[in-house]
């Protein structure tokens, strides 16, 4: 009951005119960082985060948080149009979206992911406002021998997602790993694979590396022909019925969806893992469990759903760490973090204990802002989805423009751009040849989180710091994982299929 | 060494320069001529909405409004921060690139000859601190010690947790562990201290090391236990916490490493500019600096974002960064090497 | 494709000896920087020099395409012509800044791909504004806008 009475009040406390200003201002401005390749939530964060000194506390953080809450509502649209992720998590969502919007079910594609992405976000919120008044203690309980079987069970998950033949998905998620491996080794200290390069201190980047496998093949295929998206595929003109059969899809695939985002809240609230993780791991989850996963990769919906729910619902959980502890449960809920300590508030136990109304407050902005821009982008689809007629002969080039413009603003390193390139060489050779580049960024963003918080389990508690209650569920859940797919197909085989 | 020489002529070098500058009033009327209408790029190695970049961005408009330059603020947060303090110092001589630094990585940088720094802070010119923080030890609820006398005889170990091996807290928690005797064994390779205090309250470490103004936000609510000062003087947010010195007999040979990490904490964030900026300049922005770090309101105005100022002067940094730096021997720079990366990883 | 089925893992086989092998030799890394590197490249190399064996016996995985269209000269000088297109953009901003690189590479690129002057010019001159008011004015991105790298 006091769940209601908690969710209710922190509804009506958000239903200020300023905030609802705020927010309309904040959501077009995270959808468009979204959709542009390059740009994505981090850059996002910090161009508005200069904006908000001088604000009150609820208004600056809802500026913060809505427009960081519907990136990855925006980023869902590129994938699946254009087949490029307009950020890094979107990566796991064309692998499924694109097939689809170039067999000519672009719309229901949209549809279904800017509804998952906006009920997966009012998912983790609601996530996340049932465990605020036990947050602690949940929090607390996962350490870094979870940590470290979480991201664990995320490389498990390599051989799963994406497309292609399995044995050439695992090359491609070992070569994620290994291009992890460069920069400063995480306990040691001593910048690894460095070769005297200034670049090479800090590792590759995520930003280039998930546009130069993804968008410089799409562009190169573009130019080449010289015709649009749509004629190359078999695009038929989007129509909003199709978009509303998308996200009519969602409702069909509830019990997906469900799993889906408790998998992005749970991934969200640990904090280490890398929020970058969850669409993956939310990928690879359906399409072990799926009656049609021989489909996926080659246009399943379901393939769109689940990264795209995980993906907002993640967002939510990510407040969890960072309002009970100030510990980031994400990237951008670091420099969200940032963010209140400009306004003078200092998240943590004391903090919440103080202003829960203005924990709940954040929660319902996240949740309103969520609904608002998938309403938007819903609304839009059909518009958006024409610039797939756009002449490869002009898109691509334009596109080539925004990304190395985005790409140079995102750390403003040159760089970053000459990688997208070198990437992108890698990324033709890979799609020609059907090796799944989605293992690859798995791999990539799990291996810092496995490393460090192996060697701190190992030092902390010894060799036998699994032997801790949730450590051995994880364990329990990561063999089954493991094990399911030779047992299910005994089972099937058992039948006589 | 020649190094330690040029370090030492370098030294002698600037502090006449900044005596020369002070005589020459009428020089400063053309620096500030100069930078009227100019963009000045103000760089930090902190990333947006840390400590680093709210003191940064503060500070902007107060700079603008001084100087009449726009000012444009670059986060460079790359290589353990160096790079940022690598890009200040290539950067044109025109005293048009500011950094706002980290003090103990880019000093760190030095002392370990780390890949990656590639800069010289004795041809650098300081121009004033921003602030600084004493450095506490603090215990978990878990930790096997309650204070550190008792640490100091035990015989089990004590963990403490660190972000890194060549950062600010892997520097504190090893040269106290050092000149204390403690039987400290470091659990490294937390994400920023969030995660390690996180750690620390989980119990998965006994002990960590936090500036005195984390020390305050996390001790909150007696998660963490304050068990001692790193410094001659208490710290003021701690009044009631006494220092090492006051807690236990420390050798003068053992109180060296104290004074030596306190000299690290002694440069704190501080304002540089790159080698060869003409005179004029220099001392004109120490004075513009100084303006704004001293002015009253600005100081309260920080205080009360609990971002407080606690200014000192291009000859104080100068005077630390030399007790750091300049009077290290090489057979002293091997022993603060080899204990600061290795002792305490066995 | 059966020639680029065997440079690929063969690249990447080259590419982790010799990163591991200056790991090993040449930075003498301790063993704790190593592990992982050790581990993940022996994987790595073992599971790509597997599919090099394959690739060079020529055969096809499951899930793979039945017909592998192997590609012509005419597709490969095409193919080059797109890649050095794209890649132009990197020295146009380089050498002319981000204010002037960008619009002038659109505007050759549209003419030389049978765009109409109106169209070229027009997008070219789009593009500027994009990038001079959302990037340097709004979004105060540093961009290097004047040429060869100059502030």
């Amino acid at each position: 009951m006091e769940y209601f009475t908690l969710l209710s009040e922190g509804f009506v406390r958000v239903m200020r005119p300023d905030l609802i200003l705020i927010m309309l201002a904040a959501i077009p401005f995270g959808l468009i960082f979204g959709i542009v390749p390059g740009l994505s939530g981090l850059t996002a964060l910090a161009i508005l985060l200069p904006f908000i000194y001088g604000m009150d506390a609820l208004p600056g953080l809802a500026l913060l948080l809505a427009s960081h809450a519907v990136i990855y509502t925006g980023g869902s649209v590129s994938a699946i149009i254009l087949g490029i992720p307009g950020s890094p998590p979107n990566a796991a969502t064309v692998v499924d979206g694109y097939p689809m919007a170039q067999q000519g079910r672009g719309g229901q594609a949209m549809g279904a992911a800017l509804m998952a992405s906006g009920l997966g976000g009012v998912f983790g919120v609601l996530v996340l406002v049932a465990i605020l008044p036990v947050l602690e203690p949940i929090v607390l309980s996962f350490g870094s021998p979870e940590t470290f079987f979480l991201a664990l069970m995320g490389v498990t998950f390599i051989a799963i997602v994406g497309e292609g033949p399995m044995q050439k998905g695992l090359i491609a998620g070992a070569l994620g790993i290994f291009l992890a491996l460069f920069g400063y080794q995480p306990t040691t200290s001593v910048p690894r694979f460095h070769f005297g390069s200034d670049y090479l201190l800090d590792g590759f980047r995520i930003i280039p590396l998930a546009l130069g496998l993804f968008a410089v093949p799409e562009l190169i295929a573009l130019s080449a022909k010289g015709k649009s998206v749509a004629q190359t595929g078999s695009i038929s003109g989007v129509t909003f019925g199709q978009v509303m059969e998308g996200c009519a899809a969602v409702f069909k695939h509830w019990w997906l969806f469900i799993k889906s985002s408790t998998i992005g809240a749970v991934v969200g609230i640990v904090p280490g893992v890398g929020g970058e993780t969850s669409p993956f791991v939310a990928y690879a989850a359906a399409k072990q469990s799926s009656r049609t996963a021989s489909t996926y990769g080659q246009g399943n919906i379901e393939g769109v759903i689940a990264p795209e729910s995980s993906n907002n619902a993640k967002e939510g959980g990510a407040l969890v760490p960072t309002l009970a502890f100030g510990i980031p449960g994400s990237t951008g809920m670091a420099l969200l973090l940032g963010g209140f300590l400009i306004l003078g508030l200092e998240p943590g136990p004391e903090f919440l204990k103080e202003h829960m109304d203005l924990g709940v407050g954040l929660a319902m902005v996240v949740a309103i802002a969520n609904v608002m821009a998938a309403i938007v982008m819903i609304l839009l689809a059909k518009y958006i989805a024409r610039l797939t007629y756009l002449r490869g002969h002009i898109l691509a080039p334009l596109l080539l423009a925004i990304i190395v413009l985005g790409t140079y603003a995102s750390k403003n390193n040159p760089m970053d751009v000459v990688y997208v390139f070198v990437f992108g060489a890698l990324g033709y050779l890979m799609k020609e040849l059907n090796y799944s580049r989605a293992p690859l960024i798995l791999g990539f963003v799990l291996t810092n989180a496995i490393e460090s918080y192996l060697h701190i389990s190992l030092r902390s508690f010894g060799p036998t710091f699994f032997m801790r209650p949730i450590s051995l569920i994880i364990i329990g859940l990561l063999v089954l994982g493991l094990v399911w797919p030779s047992i299910s197909r005994r089972l099937r085989r058992g039948r006589g299929a | 060494m020649l190094a330690h020489k040029m370090i030492r002529a370098a030294f002698a070098a600037s502090a006449a320069l900044a005596l020369s500058v002070a005589a020459q009033p009428a020089k400063a009327q053309d620096a500030a001529a100069f930078y009227k209408g100019k963009t000045i790029t103000f760089i930090t190695p902190g990333s947006p909405g840390g400590g680093y970049d709210t003191y940064m961005r503060e500070i902007i408009p107060h700079l603008e409004k001084k100087t009449g330059a726009t000012v444009v603020p670059v986060n460079e947060p790359g290589g353990g921060h160096l790079l940022a303090v690598n890009k200040t110092y290539s950067a044109k001589p025109d005293g048009l690139t500011i950094l706002l630094n980290d003090g103990e990585a880019s000093l760190l940088g030095v002392v370990l000859d780390v890949p990656g720094a590639r800069y010289d802070l004795s041809k650098m010119h300081w121009l004033g601190r921003i602030n600084a923080e004493k450095r506490l030890i603090l215990f978990t609820k878990s930790s096997p010690y309650k204070n550190l006398k008792d640490a100091i005889a035990g015989k089990t170990v004590l963990k403490f947790g660190t972000t890194g091996k060549t950062d600010a807290t892997g520097l504190a928690t090893t040269m106290a562990s050092h000149a204390l005797g403690l039987p400290t064994s470091i659990v490294t390779g937390y994400k920023g201290s969030r995660e390690f205090v996180r750690a620390a309250i989980q119990g998965e470490v006994g002990a960590i090391s936090l500036s005195e103004s984390s020390a305050l936000r996390f001790s909150k609510g007696g998660r963490l236990i304050p068990a001692g000062t790193l410094a001659r003087e208490r710290s003021a947010l701690f009044p009631k916490t006494p220092t090492v010195f006051e807690q236990l007999k420390i050798s003068k040979e053992n109180a060296w490493f104290l004074d030596f990490h306190e000299g690290f904490a002694e440069i704190g964030r501080s304002l540089l500019t790159g080698p060869g900026v003409p005179a004029d300049r220099v001392a004109y922005l120490r004075k513009v600096f100084k303006e704004i770090l001293t002015d009253k309101a600005f100081d309260a105005h920080m205080t009360q974002k609990k971002r407080p100022i606690t200014y000192a002067d291009a000859a104080a940094l100068d005077k630390a960064a030399k007790a750091v730096l300049g009077d290290l021997s090489d057979a002293r720079k091997k022993q603060v090497k080899d204990i600061i990366l290795n002792k305490y990883y066995q | 494709m059966k020639k680029l089925e065997i440079i690929l893992p063969a690249t990447i086989i080259v590419f982790t000896l010799f990163v591991v092998g200056a790991g090993a030799f040449y930075y003498n890394y301790s063993i704790a920087v190593m592990r992982f590197p050790y581990f993940v490249g022996a994987v790595l190399i073992g599971l790509s020099a597997l599919r090099l064996v394959q690739a060079i016996k020529g055969k096809r995985l499951p899930g793979e395409p039945e017909e592998i269209q192997e590609p012509t000269t005419e597709s490969m000088a095409e193919f080059t012509r797109t890649a050095l297109w794209l890649v132009a953009i990197l020295p146009s901003v380089w050498l002319l800044g981000y204010l002037a690189g960008i619009p002038l590479y659109l505007l050759a690129y549209f003419r030389a791909h049978g765009e109409s002057w109106l169209m070229s010019i027009s997008l070219a001159l789009g593009a500027l504004a994009v990038t001079y008011f959302v990037f340097i004015v709004f979004l105060r991105v540093n961009l290097p806008v004047m040429p060869l790298g100059f502030q």
